[in-house]
């Protein structure tokens, strides 16, 4: 009897208006909740402390303030291959942290066996750079994630097979709860992928130790390498805290360049960002930090040694033939530009 | 009830329902959005901006070398600009907060682009630059093992002329540097490719050069020709202009709100009112059961349906029991006479008053003796002319506790005669307290609990209205404690915010009630003394003020003797000095600039030829700003001889200025502008740099045992900065500090007051680096100081000189101080020598040095270098 037509209509009017002053007055007497900020970008305030400040290069911060938990899960799924299509490819398989943050072959393999066409930029110390990738693409490592993950050549996934697969896991399920609170989203994926990240700097380099002042630590060969390194001029690109990194410059200032693989579009650069023709050839300046260890060089991984890429760099952007005995002071002082992973020489 | 009726109330529910919710989400949105962090944004972004423009500044100067600052602000930047559309999306949606901020972001995504450029033409042009310099010296190295010496000769021309065209920018003209390209390779041998091959990678280096310095001038002139600031405040200001709109919108959803919920009262009072008429059916349907059983049986059916009826009702007016029972609102209703016949629970826990002590009475919350008969008047008007009343008043709880309540009242009706009135009150205590922290925040000065500039220029504006009304005189006083920021540096903040606290209590104890007193921030109070008679009156209260701040202060939070601080007070009158507010601030400013330079701890009045003198200022400091973009400061040398064998064994590097208009601006000019502003960190150290360089090359290229002296200010000495500056510069240009002298003046050891003078200097000097004491005798030169400081050498103030040939005690005096410097080993320059005569006398008297016109003016590295290399002897003195 109580659900006939007259008196639905009328229970159904007196709920709605009751649920309606309900919900006005829970929201006017509910605190606001806590927006989701996100991570601040990281501090360059260690800077402003140093007395190298005006110097061109200065050394890395010997330590990074980051959340150690997310960090952990983050290198979880850094090396997690269920984030590519066929669950063959991790971050890692690229970005080999005892090779260098990369890996000794010019280009990747990714999912299906595909080959990549950039040489991968090493992972170590991106936090220090400017933009991400060798063409500037990026702005934030939360962003430049998407890159390899969405390639199909790459890792050829996509977000909502990923966190599906992620979500079937209890382990995940249980960490980003506790870290994130609630279930696994692509934004939590990334921020906790993008702390380890920002985790990976390699300090303590035996030429940072020498700007800290220990002037003794370098041989006489690697001094007048770096003398050498002033002089004709690397300085003022490579320069900053992470020896390169910080701007954008053109290759080919002296002579047009010419990769000695067959020419691809990917030479063009931030041309195809930008989209302007003076934008053609340049690219962001590679960090030089661990150069030792990155090999191959350059943006398609084409120049096989240090030596070469020395060489090619001095043609390029001098005009000049670098004799041999040059070249080995350079290559000297490069080598003192490896750092310390984790309190382990890298 | 008909269908007809019940769909439209159904409908009126539906509306008042949907209404509501969406109007309190939109309640909520703007509740949560924070008006003040969204304008601390906009400040941050500009701020922001200038410190960028200044970075760029420096990398141009090459006072900084490396692009991380400028790369790390950038990230701060686009952070800056994300919080910002954040806070916006609370109030307005996605599209329009885009829109708001559009224009800004098309001119920095513009400003990107052109430092990006920037930044690469710099690199590229530096990279030129070191290399044609390297590459310069193997051509040089190359030809002289060739033996073609006019080639060496043009190409060492070639050298220097590079090198002042790119560190004095002092055009020479590309087609100059082409010539001399082309008169080197004419006098090559065609053969020698290799040379030839040289100088062609030289030549487009210098090309590079030549079009590097156009694209980074082209791109600072772009940068600073968009005005970002310009459309931040647009945007700040359009959106200012939305939040108005927003506050009219609330005020449209509070009637709204109101509508609605008295559509659920009409609701409510509905199911009432049908319950009572079933109940009084009954009563007579009993009746007529007792009359007749017989008649029941036949009306059986009939009866059932009634039945049937009341279930329905009862049921109806369940649900609104429910509501009315779990209703936050408080709510009473009462009878004609207005006595309680209900109370819900949310009205008992609201007042605090049981249910059932108030049956029967009338409700506390109307009675006479509690409320303002004002509102009691109001309510009973309004309820007799519209049958209801809704407005704020004050309601007594049970336990007699004022709170302000939101009450409706509500008067219905039964066949025309009056049945019931709804009373609904809501506990608007917490919004109230709100509003009054709120208020609180936006008025006053949270560290001294003053009035801050916000109220200041609320009651400012009353004063000033009124005195225009009147004709009467009020004078404005801008306090402010002197050295305040060194308490703040040497002692910590908690100590600084301590000493506030104390001095604005002294200053609010020294003033009348009617006076406004409020903090302008930091340590500067404003201070306005209503109704003066004249100026000289407040002489008085102007002299108790300066002593109320200077009694010693004994503060709290550290073991500390007590502190003596000073306050300098600058005061402007209305109308005489100024008819509106912020000319009389900006009057009082600058009498406390006036009183700080007479020496503080004095007060000063406004005077007409101070507007004048600041303007001057601050021409000259934005003129200099522009300077270091343009680069239009260079260096001069000026030599320093020996009386011994009269060889320039030393040079000063003294800073010189042409604006691009050609004019000359002396250092005696801009330095305390460039001082006052700071801008002398940078350019200190880009002369110290540039002085070091010059030095570097003159030991590759004239003697390594050139000396150099370079002027450093005061404030550049207190940077916390300096002594790692000196030594990276000492480092990177690779000279031996012996070779560098540091100029300073007896100012420097007054202001010790400190001790950080005597560590710092020892700390060069351990360096290696000496310490030259300049205008000596013209402060306040006390022996002690060269006793008790590292000095090497003494400088003799050109004013003594000048009088020595007239002036017998000048000569005495100076024969004086270099007996003296002599015993205490030191070296004693003579400055300011113009006439043989002077030089005469002071080589007899036994001066080690001399300086000045007659010996040699300060001329460019050009002029200097060939001096130096004529195996530097003073020509004029070679007949000596």
């Amino acid at each position: 009897m109580l659900f006939t037509n007259k008196n639905l209509i009328y229970v159904l009017s007196v709920l709605c208006t009751g649920v309606a002053a309900g919900v006005l007055i829970h929201q006017a007497i509910k605190p606001p909740t806590e927006q989701h900020t996100p991570a601040p970008p990281p501090s360059y305030d260690h800077l402003s402390g140093s007395p190298a400040l005006s110097s061109a290069i200065s050394p890395l911060p010997l330590t990074i303030d980051i959340d150690k938990d997310k960090a952990a899960l983050g290198e979880q799924l850094f090396h997690d291959v269920r984030l590519s299509a066929d669950n063959t490819v991790s971050c890692a398989t690229c970005h080999n942290l005892s090779a260098g943050g990369t890996i000794p072959q010019p280009v990747a393999t990714g999912v299906h066996g595909r080959t990549g066409i950039r040489n991968p930029p090493t992972v170590f110390n991106t936090v220090f750079s400017f933009t991400r990738l060798w063409d500037g693409r990026s702005m934030t490592l939360e962003e430049q994630m998407n890159t390899p993950i969405l390639n199909i050549i790459e890792m050829g996934s996509n977000w909502p097979d990923l966190l599906n697969k992620l979500r079937q896991d209890e382990g995940y399920q249980k960490a980003f709860r506790a870290l994130y609170g609630e279930g696994i989203s692509q934004q939590d994926v990334q921020d906790a992928i993008a702390t380890f990240e920002r985790s990976l700097i390699t300090p303590n380099s035996r030429f940072d130790q020498y700007l800290r002042g220990d002037t003794d630590v370098l041989t006489d060969d690697e001094k007048a390498g770096y003398q050498l390194f002033d002089a004709l001029g690397c300085i003022s690109c490579h320069q900053g805290m992470n020896i390169g990194g910080n701007l954008y410059q053109k290759i080919g200032i002296f002579k047009p360049y010419v990769s000695s693989a067959p020419r691809k579009e990917i030479d063009f650069g931030r041309f195809h960002i930008t989209g302007k023709e003076a934008d053609k050839f340049v690219f962001r300046v590679p960090s030089l930090r661990n150069v030792a260890l990155t090999a191959p060089y350059f943006h398609d991984g084409s120049v096989a040694t240090l030596d070469e890429a020395i060489s090619l760099m001095g043609e390029y952007q001098l005009g000049r033939k670098l004799t041999d005995a040059e070249i080995s002071k350079l290559r000297a002082f490069l080598h003192t530009l490896t750092g310390e992973f984790r309190g382990k020489p890298l | 009830m008909n269908a007809r009726y019940l769909a439209v109330l159904f409908a009126l529910s539906l509306i008042a329902a949907v209404t509501l919710s969406s109007l309190s989400v939109r309640y909520k949105t703007a509740n949560d959005h924070n008006q003040s962090s969204v304008s601390s944004l906009f400040r941050q972004l500009k701020l922001l901006g200038a410190s960028a423009d200044r970075e760029i500044l420096q990398i141009r100067t090459r006072t900084q070398t490396s692009f991380d600052q400028l790369a790390g602000l950038k990230l701060e930047h686009d952070n800056l600009v994300s919080q910002l559309e954040g806070e916006m999306q609370t109030v307005f949606n996605a599209l329009d907060s885009q829109r708001l901020l559009a224009q800004y972001r098309v001119l920095s995504r513009r400003s990107e682009s052109i430092i990006s450029q920037f930044k690469s033409s710099i690199a590229y042009t530096e990279n030129s630059f070191n290399y044609s310099f390297h590459l310069t010296d193997e051509i040089l190295g190359a030809l002289e093992q060739r033996g073609n010496e006019k080639a060496w000769n043009l190409t060492r021309q070639l050298q220097v002329d590079v090198l002042q065209h790119f560190t004095t920018q002092q055009t020479i003209g590309s087609e100059s540097i082409d010539r001399s390209v082309q008169g080197i390779q004419s006098l090559l041998q065609q053969s020698d490719v290799e040379l030839i091959n040289m100088l062609s990678v030289l030549n487009r280096h210098l090309t590079i050069l030549f079009q590097g310095q156009s694209e980074i001038n082209a791109a600072l002139a772009n940068l600073f020709a968009l005005e970002r600031n310009k459309a931040l405040d647009d945007a700040h200001a359009l959106y200012l202009n939305r939040m108005t709109d927003n506050r009219q919108n609330e005020l449209t959803f509070l009637i709204a709100a109101i509508a609605s919920t008295l559509v659920l009262l009409l609701t409510i009072a509905l199911a009432m009112y049908r319950f009572l008429r079933l109940n009084s059916e009954k009563e007579s349907l009993s009746f007529a059961i007792s009359e007749s059983e017989a008649s029941l049986q036949r009306s059986n059916t009939e009866l059932m349906k009634e039945v049937e009826q009341r279930v329905e009702a009862e049921q109806e007016l369940k649900n609104a029991a429910i509501m009315y029972e779990n209703c936050p609102l408080g709510v009473i209703i009462c009878d004609a006479e207005q006595k309680v016949i209900t109370a819900n629970p949310a009205y008992e826990k609201i007042t605090g008053a049981q249910c059932a002590d108030m049956i029967g009475q009338l409700p506390a919350i109307l009675s006479e003796d509690l409320l303002p008969a004002e509102i009691l008047s109001n309510i009973k008007l309004a309820i007799k002319a519209t049958g209801k009343w809704q407005g704020e008043m004050p309601v007594i709880t049970a336990r007699g506790a004022v709170i302000p309540a939101e009450v409706s009242i509500i008067a219905t009706r039964k066949d025309s005669q009056l049945s019931r009135y709804i009373i609904m009150l809501a506990d608007i205590s917490e919004r109230k307290k709100n509003e009054d922290v709120i208020y609180q925040q936006a008025n006053f000065d949270a560290l001294t609990l003053l009035p801050n500039r916000n109220l200041f220029d609320d009651r400012v504006a009353h004063t000033l209205a009124d005195s225009t009304r009147n004709h009467k005189k009020f004078a404005l006083l801008f306090v402010d404690i002197d050295n305040f920021k060194r308490i703040n540096d040497t002692l910590g903040h908690t100590v600084g915010d301590e000493l506030l606290q104390i001095i604005a209590g002294r200053l609010s104890a020294s003033v009348r009630e009617v006076d406004t007193l409020s903090r302008f921030g930091g340590d500067e109070f404003v201070l306005v003394i209503e109704d003066i008679k004249d100026v000289l009156q407040i002489e008085p209260l102007l002299t108790k003020l300066i002593r109320c701040i200077s009694e010693p202060v004994t503060v709290s939070s550290v073991q500390h003797p007590a502190l003596h601080v000073s306050g300098s007070i600058g005061v402007s009158v209305f109308p005489d000095d100024g008819k509106d507010l912020s000319t009389l601030i900006r009057c009082a400013d600058m009498a406390m600039y006036k009183a700080k330079e007479q020496g503080k701890n004095t007060y000063c009045f406004y005077q007409e030829k101070m507007t004048a003198e600041a303007h001057e200022y601050m021409a000259l400091e934005t003129q200099l700003r522009s300077a270091l973009g343009n680069v239009e400061l260079y260096l001069a040398y000026q030599p320093i001889y020996t009386l011994k064998g009269y060889t320039a064994d030393s040079v000063e590097a003294l800073i010189r200025w042409r604006t691009s208009a050609g004019e000359l601006i002396t250092p005696d000019r801009f330095i305390p502008v460039a001082e006052d502003s700071g801008m002398i960190i940078g350019i200190g150290e880009w002369v110290l740099r540039r002085a070091c360089q010059q030095l570097a090359r003159w030991h590759q290229t004239v003697s390594p045992d050139i000396r150099i002296a370079v002027n450093i200010s005061v404030v550049q000495f207190r940077d916390p900065g300096f002594g790692a500056m000196l030594k990276q510069v000492i480092q990177y240009t690779g000279i031996t500090p012996g070779s560098l002298i540091l100029e300073i003046t007896e100012s420097l050891f007054l202001d010790d007051t400190d001790n950080k003078v005597y560590p710092l200097l020892t700390e060069i000097r351990d360096l290696g680096v000496l310490i030259s004491l300049d205008d000596f005798g013209t402060g306040y030169a006390s022996l002690s100081y060269l006793k008790r400081f590292p000095v090497d050498i003494i400088k003799i103030d050109r004013s003594f000189i000048a009088d020595l040939s007239d002036d017998q005690d000048d000569g005495s005096l100076v024969e004086a101080i270099i007996n003296m410097a002599r015993s205490l080993n030191m070296e004693v320059v003579a400055e300011g020598v113009e006439t043989a005569e002077q030089l005469k006398w002071l080589k007899a008297a036994g001066c080690d040095k001399a300086q000045g016109f007659y010996c040699s003016r300060p001329e460019a590295e050009a002029e200097i270098t060939p001096l130096l290399l004529s195996d530097h002897r003073m020509t004029q003195c070679e007949s000596d």
